[in-house]
């Protein structure tokens, strides 16, 4: 008798796998708030992102890595992102997540240190576990930017591409959400 | 074979107490999401109680690598399976397990052990993180300590290798903005229930391609339910092998710890019908 195939059941997976990319992929409605609101608005996600960087400032897997940055620069451009992930009435100025992190060499391990801080300082702020996921789902996009992001390009590179144009100039207003 | 009585056989239970003092001083290593390194199956490699997930055990990322030890008892109406396994992931990128089984078939009062050395490779993608999951290839030799009883079954090899690919991923906040972990796996064996009753027959030896498949809701970052499908090869003429079912909840208080209940339904085992029970497992890591 030859080799047999029994992938009989594989319908089912197949199945989940098809609906669940199908659902993640529906547009949400432009403005719903129920996340922004969720996370308790504008003042909330900067407690929150307040908890966030405390955290990672005890934190000696990457703490490291926030030494010589500004904090209360990246306190207020972290506080603005989140509240723009969420749907929320604010504007964020910054880099794009790329830009923001290019050429810093931060690995996977650095990244999922950063997720489990965030991790525990939504559950030290009691945000439920509905809310943590659709956050971290919004937040999870931008993981291709950062982990491993290129280096800038040389200046004779970018000059050659964009002329004379500031660095600034460089993020494509896309990047601004993620991917 | 083996008496009951023999000497070498261990108490899951001391097993079970070991393990859990090792955790609680273990230091937990790997930064990856609580409960996304799934659970060590029978096996021996990380997935949930009886299917392979592409996922690799323990939380080690890129740059870490992590331990693990486990132990599990399935105790269904005629047979126990005891297992002991140590596993090793080098930086989210290679799984080199070993895994120890000892099936007790209680109306015979012999048992039956085997020991299975088992390699798994990340291919591509991050199951969380990559839109299209995570995927693996792996490889388990297994090889039978007590053939006896499978070769008067009519098993022709005392030992075999099973090769697989799986694919994992997680959904983030899909179903009521829960997390949703679903597996696939093909493989492809001649083991006769896991090796335990040898391998392939003298008119169906060659290997077969079958399915393993669950998928699990995370209830929070601590708890997991789901359920699991693994299809079996079915060669032995002389006693029928049916595909293996479980539904499983598993807790996760931290890193270096993991429980896994699960009902198993394992249809007929080695010629006694409708064998169902329970699988209760243990898992530390460091």
């Amino acid at each position: 008798m030859g080799a047999r195939l029994r992938l009989s059941a594989a319908w089912a997976p197949i199945t989940v796998v098809v609906a669940l990319t199908l659902s993640a992929c529906q547009s949400m409605p432009a403005h719903d708030r129920s996340l922004y609101r969720a996370l308790g608005e504008r003042e909330g996600i900067a407690e929150l992102t307040e908890t966030l960087l405390l955290t990672v400032a005890g934190d000696k897997r990457i703490a490291g890595d926030f030494r010589r940055v500004d904090i209360d620069r990246l306190h207020r451009m972290l506080t603005d992102y989140i509240c723009v992930i969420a749907d929320g009435p604010c504007e964020y100025t910054g880099d794009s997540m790329l830009n923001a992190h290019r050429g810093q060499q931060i690995s996977s391990a650095d990244f999922n240190a950063l997720v489990e801080d965030l991790v525990l300082s939504m559950e030290e702020h009691g945000l439920p576990t509905a809310t943590q996921n659709r956050l971290l789902a919004r937040l999870a996009r931008d993981r291709r930017a950062i982990v491993d992001a290129p280096a800038p390009p040389s200046p004779e590179l970018r000059q050659l591409i964009l002329g004379d144009l500031p660095l600034s100039r460089y993020s494509a207003p896309r990047d601004v959400r993620g991917l | 074979m083996n008496s009951v009585s023999n000497r070498y056989r261990y108490y899951p239970a001391w097993a079970f107490a070991l393990l859990l003092t090792v955790a609680t001083i273990a230091q937990a290593n790997g930064s990856r999401l609580w409960a996304t390194g799934g659970v060590t199956n029978v096996n021996g490699t990380a997935g949930g109680g009886i299917t392979t997930w592409a996922v690799l055990n323990g939380y080690a990322s890129d740059s870490e690598s992590t331990l693990n030890l486990s132990t599990s008892t399935a105790r269904v109406d005629d047979f126990n399976l005891q297992t002991l396994s140590v596993g090793f992931n080098w930086a989210n990128r290679l799984a080199v397990t070993v895994a120890h089984n000892r099936l007790d078939v209680k109306p015979l009062a012999i048992d039956i052990r085997q020991q299975t050395v088992g390699l798994k490779l990340r291919l591509a993608g991050e199951a969380l993180y990559d839109r299209f999951g995570q995927y693996s290839v792996g490889m388990q030799y297994t090889h039978n300590a007590d053939f006896g009883v499978p070769a008067l079954l009519g098993a022709v090899d005392n030992h075999g290798v099973d090769f697989y690919f799986a694919a994992s991923k997680v959904f983030l906040a899909a179903i009521a903005n829960r997390n949703v972990i679903v597996n696939a796996t093909a493989r492809a064996t001649r083991a006769n229930q896991l090796g335990l009753l040898g391998f392939g027959s003298a008119n169906d030896n060659s290997y077969e391609l079958v399915g393993e498949f669950g998928a699990g809701l995370f209830l929070n970052r601590r708890w997991l339910i789901g359920a699991e499908y693994r299809e079996k090869p079915d060669k032995l003429d002389s006693v029928t092998e049916d595909d293996w079912k479980t539904l499983y909840l598993v807790y996760v208080p931290s890193r270096a710890l993991a429980f896994t209940l699960a009902y198993v339904d394992l249809g007929r085992v080695a010629g006694f019908d409708d064998q169902t029970g329970y699988f209760l497992s243990l898992q530390t890591g460091f």
